[in-house]
């Protein structure tokens, strides 16, 4: 079953929600392939999905959302699929979520890397051939918003 | 297939990087197979960085299982199912060591 008629999809894995940056960011992302025509599942465990839909009350930006390991399953069986996954990643099993998302769908994959450790594992995904962008994101969200500004410009200019 | 909770399982190692984890299996097991990411393993969808490892030794399956915010676990389950469809459905990578 797909998870929309004919609209690009995109799908937002998010990582475990202990460093600050990722909610905001998400909902950035999501505002901006909204914006773009795109239709948004934001998958997450269920702290994560609490934030990003406590931080928009009237579901103005997050509109869908589904259970990450359901997501993972759906992904696998080819229930679902997508044009453009992002993966938030600021911990080693985000790596793994992001080489796992890539083996899994069709269509492109990123990392959004933030957090203390986001230049290391930027290069953990570089050696495993995973494209991402990343920034020393901790608890402000502005080093890492003009990459994912630039980052959503190239793939809906892509898809043109 | 069953869920992993409600089944007897032992956690061999627990928040560790997913290259520990193969680094672990890969030279701590004979009987030795891959993956691919989103390999049905019971109720669980393996998440992982290819070559994803998973061990067999005599009934116990050994495998990675990961989770966003605690990392990578390395669990062994009792279940000859499970390591019959292993056998039919992944990839062999290592012959069995004659004990």
């Amino acid at each position: 079953m797909d998870i929309t008629n004919g609209t690009p999809k995109a799908i937002i894995l998010l990582g475990c929600p202990e460093v600050p940056v990722q909610t905001s960011l998400a909902i950035y992302l999501t505002d901006l392939l909204n914006k773009s025509g795109v239709h948004v599942r934001i998958a997450g465990n269920k702290a994560a999905l609490e934030l990003v839909s406590t931080a928009d009350p009237a579901g103005y930006y997050v509109r869908d959302t589904a259970d990450l390991d359901a997501t993972i399953g759906a992904l696998a069986s080819k229930e679902v699929d997508c044009d453009i996954c992002y993966v938030f990643i600021h911990n080693d099993a985000g790596v793994s979520y992001l080489a796992t998302a890539s083996a899994l769908v069709s269509g492109e994959c990123a990392g959004i890397i933030f957090g203390n450790s986001a230049q290391s594992l930027g290069e953990q995904c570089d050696n495993l051939g995973l494209a991402n962008i990343r920034a020393r994101a901790v608890h402000n969200p502005r080093p890492l918003k003009s990459r994912i500004l630039s980052e959503v410009e190239r793939w809906v200019a892509s898809t043109k | 297939m069953g869920c992993i909770n409600e089944m007897k399982y032992e956690v061999l190692l627990s928040k560790i990087t997913f290259r520990e984890c193969a680094a672990y299996l890969s030279s701590n097991y004979s009987e030795l197979y891959t993956v691919q990411p989103g390999y049905r393993m019971f109720d669980v969808f393996i998440i992982g960085v290819p070559p994803i490892y998973v061990g067999v030794d005599g009934d116990n399956i050994i495998f990675p299982y990961t989770k966003p915010c605690h990392g990578t676990f390395v669990l062994r389950i009792n279940s000859p199912e499970e390591i019959e469809r292993l056998k039919r459905t992944a990839s062999k990578v290592k012959k069995s060591r004659a004990k």
